[in-house]
């Protein structure tokens, strides 16, 4: 036999611990004729050696024993036993409530006193060994939950939170109150340049709440890498959490949107405020004005805070288990203690703001256990204009108009009438360029250019269909049968697509000008007095995004000519 | 935690009342005080007033209830919060679709 053998409990063996032979032989002659084998000990010392040494399944103790009792024997091995389940009953000629309540006290699992019958002590050992069967498998089922909560962890922290960008400014801080935690925290950065981060809390902790987690990740970075502003990417992720999440589970979340110029727009659906914070001074409070997510079939309107941030300044979001800590006495930190710590002048100049907050935190609860995953976030206002990558763009621009290098095709397609249902310009061109271009990832973002600007070429121009109609939900439905009902009865209208690609020094520059048969439209109306572009809340939203995405849009011909420039770098 | 259920004589009306901390704990005993309820349009009313917390599993089990109640054209009236619980309530924004009487 292995030493390694030897740790495993031996399932066939009673430990028999008397100091008298006579009553060892009485014992063992029962234990065998129950198909079992005996071992003995004739001392406390002994059977502790022996429980380690030999690992029985059941141990029959004697009371009063030479050099070690059993009472001391019992407390002795039910220690070192630590998770296994070793049973012991007391088998005892002495009297007295004080010795079995000692002997119970010590580990003992029962108590038998003599003279008895065989039946008896037969009976309890059967049943004692049933118990440990069942500890055995909840032993066993504990360590199969155990390591699968260990790869639901890696895969949570592996897959979804290491793509997180923006940490040499941002501060992100998670405490789990189990191993598995239902917080979320998300950054990703948009094709433009800003920022979206996301904090969420899925309802309960543990492996369920966590369900979410991987279709949140996904279309957050999804949505965000392909531009599309918070308020699609919140609509998606409802949407999305609406079909997968049982009745019951949700996602209570915040979104923060820090632009290049230092906007932010935040929106709270059923998190603690998402606050402000200037000099240490709180100068807003975004509270929630929405249910949390997964609640509803369609989201109701989401109500955007806008601010400015100055570089220095800082915007928090917390969970609630932040606020809800409890310590010892039962009282909760909550926000009078938060904000002590966070205006604390000593704990400004030492520490930043999160660690202002936990080490205030730790303080309040010492070593009282933490029910609720608790979760901060601090962005300071300096957090995207440190980024370089993206002003990076433009400077491939120039360097490559400089060296000259004259590397240019053209491509172009018209399509009238009946073709403008059949036909789609949009893959083509993409297909052009990737044949050409080879496969690159800033496709995506000329498809996303390409599909708004031909589609508001063709839907408004050529079908003269009104955006304002998808304002409301059944606008919207209606807006796309109409399209639809349109596009099969078209016989006039044309749309023409021209690509122009330059090869750069490290990169390219996509010319497109689409233009339309249509009367084009007031596109002066989207532009402010400075030729920035003014949206409202439901419509131009396309318009937003392709600004978002290019160097450059222009609208002539009364609006039926559009020219962009994106230019792309391929490293 | 403790919930009660009590059905009125009419059985339009089933009164669940929760006390103390109304979360995980909860969960089997406030499913058990309406799974039963079948009869159409029956108003579930939710006591509140003796619950001195709610957490997020707690809004869970409302949103079960709710879909219960839907489910029989009922409606559910969750009655007098206490501050504490209010404010889990309205951060939730759970007024936006659920009554919610002070």
């Amino acid at each position: 036999m292995t030493a390694a053998e030897k740790l495993e409990t031996n399932l066939n063996l009673v430990l028999i611990a008397d100091d008298m032979a006579l009553n060892q032989r009485l014992l063992e002659k029962m234990v065998t004729n129950m198909g079992l084998v005996a071992e003995f000990a004739s001392n406390g010392f002994e059977a502790v050696e022996k429980y380690l040494a030999l690992k029985p399944s059941l141990i029959l103790m004697d009371v009063n024993m030479p050099e070690m009792g059993g009472i001391e024997a019992a407390r002795q091995i039910k220690h070192l036993a630590a998770e296994d389940f070793i049973p012991i009953i007391f088998v005892s000629g002495a009297e007295g409530q004080d010795i079995i309540r000692n002997a119970i006290d010590a580990g003992g699992d029962d108590f038998i006193q003599r003279p008895f019958p065989f039946e008896l002590l037969e009976g309890k050992i059967v049943a004692l060994r049933r118990i440990s069967e069942l500890y055995q498998q909840v032993a066993e089922l504990n360590q199969i939950r155990q390591s699968e909560v260990e790869v639901a962890e890696q895969l949570f922290s592996g897959a979804i939170e290491s793509a997180n960008v923006g940490l040499e400014t941002i501060r992100m801080h998670k405490q789990p109150a189990t191993t598995f935690s239902g917080d979320v925290q998300l950054t990703a950065y948009r094709p433009n340049g800003d920022l979206n981060i996301l904090l969420g809390d899925f309802t309960g902790h543990g492996l369920t709440s966590t369900l979410g987690a991987l279709p949140l990740a996904e279309t957050f970075r999804a949505m965000t890498a392909k531009g599309y502003a918070a308020e699609e990417v919140i609509a998606q992720i409802n949407a999305k959490l609406y079909r997968l999440l049982p009745t019951g589970l949700f996602l209570a979340v915040a979104v923060v949107t820090l632009e290049v110029d230092g906007t932010a727009r935040i929106w709270n659906g059923g998190l603690p405020d998402v606050m402000v914070f200037s000099d240490g001074e709180l100068v807003k409070r975004i509270s929630s004005s929405h249910p949390p997510l997964g609640i509803l079939p369609q989201i109701n309107e989401l109500n955007f805070e806008i601010c400015n941030i100055r570089p220095e300044d800082h915007i928090l979001m917390i969970s609630d288990g932040v606020l809800e800590a409890e310590n010892a006495e039962g009282d909760m930190f909550g926000e009078a203690r938060m904000f002590g710590a966070i205006t604390d002048p000593q704990f400004r100049e030492q520490y930043s703001l999160v660690d202002s907050i936990l080490t205030s935190l730790q303080h309040f609860v010492r070593d009282f256990p933490q029910r609720d995953d608790i979760s901060l976030i601090d962005i300071p206002g300096n957090s995207v204009q440190s980024e370089r990558s993206f002003t990076a763009t433009t400077q491939v621009e120039t360097d490559s108009e400089d060296s000259g290098e004259l590397d240019i095709w053209d491509w172009g397609l018209e399509l009238q009438g009946r073709s403008l249902a059949r036909i789609d310009p949009v893959a083509q061109a993409l297909s052009r360029l990737q044949e050409s271009e080879g496969e690159g990832e800033h496709w995506h973002t000329v498809f996303s250019i390409l599909t708004e600007l031909y589609v508001n070429a063709l839907d408004h121009g050529v079908l003269k269909l009104e955006s304002s109609l998808k304002d409301s939900p059944e606008g919207f439905a209606r807006y796309f049968s109409e399209r639809e009902q349109r596009l099969e009865t078209l016989s006039w209208g044309s749309v023409s697509l021209h690509v122009q690609h330059a090869r750069m020094a490290s990169g390219g520059r996509v010319f497109i000008r689409i233009e339309d048969s249509g009367e084009g439209f007031d596109y002066e109306s989207w532009l402010d007095n400075d030729n920035n572009l003014n949206i409202g809340v439901l419509s131009g939203r396309g318009i937003e995004l392709v600004s978002g995405l290019c160097e450059s849009v222009e609208y002539s011909n009364n609006g039926a000519t559009v020219e962009v420039v994106y230019v792309y770098s391929n490293t | 935690m403790s919930v009660t259920a009590k059905t009125s004589d009419d059985k339009k009306t089933v009164d669940i009342c929760v006390a103390e901390q109304f979360d995980y704990s909860a969960h089997q005993s406030f499913r058990e005080a309406y799974r039963f309820t079948d009869q159409p349009g029956t108003l579930f009313r939710v006591d509140l007033s003796k619950a001195t917390y709610m957490d997020s599993s707690a809004l869970g089990m409302i949103l079960l209830l709710k879909e219960h109640a839907d489910s029989l054209s009922g409606k559910v009236v969750l009655a007098q919060p206490n501050s504490a619980v209010h404010k889990i309530l309205s951060i939730a924004k759970f007024d936006q679709f659920v009554t919610i009487e002070a």
